[in-house]
């Protein structure tokens, strides 16, 4: 009973220095994403390498949250929540990368044009239809 | 065009089937509820059933229910192939477009959400925490409330039967018409509010089992000694977490474009169709094999049981149910190859479908091989077991024939189609579920079901099954298309007709059914409904800890938590000759039960119709009443639950003892 | 049957009450993420998709979005530091943290709610005619004019809005809370409960770090 006890501190016993080391490596992933956008010094990046580098870190600074914030290495469950977070990662990866897939190639072969949508004929004639047909 | 809200009642004044329908449901639910009341069960009702959070009683509760929506979506089935065999010629048939297609997306809906689904949440109730040595399920509240949301789904399709409409756009309601141009009246969003609802209660479900397998199991079953039911249990719950939230995501966002003038679906404002289709098979095919793999894991309890022989490859029953959950969700493009994605997708997606179908192979073989040199006895439940595995495997090569994307031009919604779906929902899912009800019955309730009716009922609803649904291949590959109110080709009616027939040999095998539980409640009615103390194992040769417990078992299932170390955990007891514990028993502590999930079940049922007809004052009212319902339940609830003293625990073990002494002597 | 053994059984039952119950959270937690998840395709699919609405660029005030991303990490620890005063048992220091979280989940709120009031009072979303003028519509009825929110709008406001509801949420189970700990102090039941919430608010701020890389960092590229 008395070792149950301990174990209950343990596992709420979390420090103040695991979540300030947190704290600030997610206020420099912030920053190293806002500044460079917003004072405009990614101008000369190719597009892909733009999305990389914010994504990223936005990445990093998920997974950093996650270690320091949510504690789930912690507690009688440290396993079970490990593999089921890996298996939640892989299934929000398909979910993502499955719909962007897809919809890529859908939206190539019946939007026509090389990738985004494109204003359709009108198909209810009651619908008005705006102006011109906008392409990407 | 206009408002979806005009003309709540013009189905009851100008469709004279619809009128007569809905007064004879009112006139059933009034007769019923009196009854109830002259005969003064209603407290008992609502002290045992009702507030109850007991996973035996909820899981008895699901399955009524189930077998009502059975009879609901059944009848669409019927008037559906009715029509259709005289529905040679424009304007033929009884059922007009507008009524045919709301009845098979009513069957659609009603079939795979309130009955399979509820069904399966029965067995899963009464079952898991009974083979895993629980007392209760993770979350005996969280239970109870399922059960309403779920029953509040129910009641909210049923209630489009008579005011407004039900949507008339197929059970996945693709947009453009499901969306508010297409689709300018009140169907698709009772569509969208009853399955809102049953999918949050399935999604709470799924939560409550998955952490009840991982955290309640009794000291010494690690998981891989738990029975394969549980495991198939482990992975539909699995797939029910990831697969319903897209679910729900796909319904907000046509709530919004219905509600909002939000422009997702639509072909205007550079909204875009295909995406739904994208969402909704990212969960509809999950979906059926949330549905199968339970349906496996009921096979690999009873062939053994039936067989009097262990079940033939354990580890590989657990590998291939895994293999299948990853495979299950890299599979979904194959229900759209001919929306026109292109070459590099559908070779993928056509790969994976036909890869899925070996793990299914390796779970087939291991029944055959556990029937192999086995001591068969042929008991209802064994029957449906049979006629499954031969069934479903049919269905199953049927699906890869489908699955090759270039052959899929000619099959896709076509009537070849429908029959492949049904083949493995009916022949897989219905076939296995009722061999399952019809197994843990006597554990339910002390005794078993009438064993005549059993029997015809398996060979009607087999016998039927193929007469229903083969000329439905023939006449799809002629080029039937699914979801079709007429045809011009003389030389398909024929087949229509034959399957007619079909249908209504399946009637006479839900009609033995019913009255098997019919006869059951007449039995249980002279019983005043206390059902006596029942033998432990009435089926005999019983394998896992279930058929430990009395039947029915007593409300704290074990009154000494078992100590495990084998698979085959009451197998095992049996062969180390242990005897039934009389005396030193500890106080066992038991969850209250609680109205509130009932009162947030009927809060949430009433906010569904005021957001389906668009009454917002009523929307404020209820959401906040079940907020603050659930809100009062934290601060008012009773959480300590109470203990049922060591006197009465060891009362009812001796009573246990002597019925199984008395059994042996026997 | 002695009073200690009911006593030992009750408070085992509690400490592994507790650890369920987080579990179970946890597992609800993965179920809201593929929520998210779903949403986030959304919006990647849409994410050109303005029609006749507004491009987003013009909209997006970075200096403004990154004060709420602050708001919402401070928040966090600031959560932090109340779970560190339930594992010290020491209840006034946790219902301190725990109002300055709320405060801070408010003004987070609050500064969305701003965001969104001044998107649509520029006319942002709305889909516009040939002649540039906002169609008019009404919600819920189909008029056929093509009136409405474009679907990049459509996709922004669900996404950044789904989330905002989340916090709301969470706000409301915190003054909850509050009332719980006025009333019985740091039960082990109490415990769990902050326990769950305090995965809840980190979730958020999980949530948020997509939410700000996605919609606002890379719609402003």
């Amino acid at each position: 009973m008395i070792g149950r006890i301990h174990t209950a501190q343990r596992t709420h016993g979390v420090t103040v220095a695991k979540y300030l080391i947190g704290f600030v490596v997610s206020v420099i992933l912030t920053l190293a994403a806002f500044i460079p956008v917003m004072h405009n010094w990614v101008a000369d990046w190719s597009s892909s390498a733009k999305v990389l580098y914010l994504l990223g870190l936005a990445l990093v600074q998920m997974m950093v949250q996650i270690t320091f914030f949510l504690h789930l290495t912690d507690g009688p469950d440290a396993k079970y929540n490990i593999i089921t977070m890996w298996a939640a990662i892989v299934c929000v990866f398909i979910i993502i990368a499955g719909t962007w897939w897809v919809m890529w190639h859908l939206n190539y072969q019946v939007m026509g044009g090389a990738g985004r949508i494109e204003q359709s004929d009108v198909i209810y004639p009651a619908n008005a239809a705006p102006a011109a047909a906008q392409t990407q | 065009m206009g408002d979806p809200t005009a003309a709540p009642f013009e189905a009851l004044e100008q469709v004279p089937i619809v009128l007569y329908t809905c007064l004879a449901i009112v006139a059933i639910a009034v007769l019923v509820v009196a009854g109830i009341l002259l005969l003064g069960w209603w407290r008992a009702l609502w002290h045992n059933w009702i507030t109850s959070v007991d996973h035996k009683r909820l899981g008895i509760m699901y399955v009524v229910l189930a077998v009502i929506m059975l009879v609901r979506g059944f009848a669409d089935a019927i008037m559906m192939r009715t029509h259709q065999a005289m529905a040679l010629g424009e304007g033929s048939g009884y059922l007009p477009p507008e009524h045919y297609d709301q009845i098979f997306t009513a069957h659609g809906v009603i079939m795979i959400f309130f009955m399979a689904t509820p069904l399966l949440f029965g067995l899963f109730n009464f079952v898991i925490p009974l083979q895993i040595g629980a007392r209760d399920v993770a979350f005996p509240f969280l239970n109870n409330l399922s059960f309403w949301l779920t029953f509040a789904g129910a009641i909210l399709i049923n209630i489009s039967l008579g005011i407004g409409n039900f949507g008339r756009v197929g059970w996945l309601a693709y947009p453009p018409l499901s969306g508010l141009s297409g689709s300018p009246d009140t169907g698709v969003d009772y569509y969208i509010w009853s399955l809102q609802l049953s999918g949050v209660a399935t999604t709470m479900g799924a939560i409550n089992f998955l952490v009840t397998i991982f955290k309640m199991r009794a000291p010494g079953m690690t998981l891989m000694k738990m029975p394969i039911f549980c495991w198939s249990a482990v992975v539909s719950n699995a797939l029910i977490l990831m697969i319903y939230p897209v679910l729900m995501a796909a319904y907000i966002f046509l709530t919004l474009d219905r509600y909002l003038g939000f422009h997702f679906f639509t072909n205007d404002g550079a909204g875009n169709p295909m995406v739904w289709i994208n969402y909704v098979w990212v969960f509809g095919h999950p979906e059926v094999y949330v549905l199968i793999l339970p349906a496996f894991g009921i096979l690999s309890e009873i062939v053994p049981v039936f067989s009097s022989k262990r079940l033939f490859g354990y580890s590989a029953m657990i590998w291939a149910l895994l293999v299948i959950l990853v495979l299950s969700f890299l599979v979904w493009v194959h229900h759209f190859f001919t929306m026109g994605a292109g070459v590099a997708v559908n070779t993928f997606f056509s790969i994976m479908t036909m890869i899925i179908s070996v793990p299914t192979g390796v779970k087939i073989f291991n029944w055959l091989f556990t029937m192999y040199k086995g001591r068969l006895r042929f008991e209802p439940p064994m029957l449906w077991c049979m006629g499954m595995i031969f069934t479903f495997v049919g269905g199953g090569l049927t699906g890869v024939m489908l699955s090759i994307a270039a052959a899929d031009w000619a099959y896709h919604n076509s009537s070849f189609l429908v029959a492949h779906f049904h083949h493995t929902i009916i022949g897989g899912v219905v076939f296995a579920y009722l061999a399952g009800f019809v197994f843990w019955f006597p554990k339910a309730f002390g005794f078993k079901l009438n064993r005549f009716l059993g029997i015809v009922s398996f060979w009607c609803w087999f016998v039927g099954f193929y007469v229903a649904f083969f000329p439905l291949y023939i006449v799809g590959l002629k080029g039937a298309t699914r979801r079709m109110q007429h045809y011009l080709d003389p030389s398909w009616q024929i087949y229509y007709i034959v399957m007619v027939a079909g249908v209504f040999i399946i009637a006479i095998g839900i009609l033995s059914l019913i009255l098997q539980l019919i006869l059951a409640i007449i039995h249980g009615c002279k019983l005043k409904g206390n059902l006596p103390v029942g033998k432990a194992d009435p089926w005999g040769d019983g394998r896992s800890l279930e058929w430990s417990v009395s039947s029915p078992p007593p409300p704290y299932n074990f009154a000494i938590v078992p100590q495990v170390s084998t698979t085959d955990a009451y197998w095992q007891m049996k062969v180390e000759g242990k005897s039934i514990k009389t005396s030193d028993f500890q106080p066992i502590h038991m969850p209250s039960n609680t109205a509130a999930g009932f009162w947030i079940g009927i809060f949430a049922l009433i906010l569904g119709f005021a957001l389906v007809w668009h009454i917002w004052w009523l929307v404020m009212l209820c959401f906040i009443g079940a907020v603050a319902s659930f809100i009062c339940y934290s601060f008012f609830g009773d959480h300590d639950g109470y203990y049922i003293p060591a006197a009465e625990v060891q009362k009812r073990e001796e009573a246990f003892a002597r019925i199984e002494a008395k059994g042996r002597k026997a | 049957m002695s009073p200690t053994m009911i006593k030992t059984a009750q408070a085992e039952g509690h400490h592994d009450e507790g650890s369920t119950r987080l579990f179970g959270f946890w597992i609800y937690i993965l179920q809201d993420l593929f929520l998210f998840a779903t949403f986030f395709a959304n919006f990647a699919v849409f994410s050109s998709a303005y029609s006749s609405g507004a491009a987003p660029k013009e909209f997006i005030d970075l200096g403004f979005v990154l004060g709420e991303t602050f708001v919402l990490l401070i928040s966090s620890i600031t959560y932090g530091f109340a779970m560190i005063a339930v594992g010290k048992n020491n209840l006034s220091a946790t219902r301190l943290w725990l109002c300055v979280t709320f405060l801070l989940g408010v003004s987070f709120i609050s500064m969305e709610l701003y965001e969104f009031h001044h998107l649509f009072a520029e006319g942002a979303p709305y889909l516009r005619d040939a002649q540039g003028n906002i169609i008019p519509y009404v919600n819920g009825i189909d008029d056929g004019k093509g009136g409405g929110i474009a679907a990049y709008w459509s996709a922004f406001f669900s996404l950044v809005g789904l989330h905002g509801l989340h916090v709301t949420a969470g706000l409301v189970v915190m003054v909850c809370m509050f009332v719980h700990l006025g009333m019985h102090g740091l039960t082990a039941r109490n415990k769990a409960r902050l326990g769950c919430l305090s995965l809840f608010w980190h979730f958020l701020d999980i949530v948020w770090i997509g939410v700000f890389t996605a919609v606002y960092l890379l719609g402003a590229l």
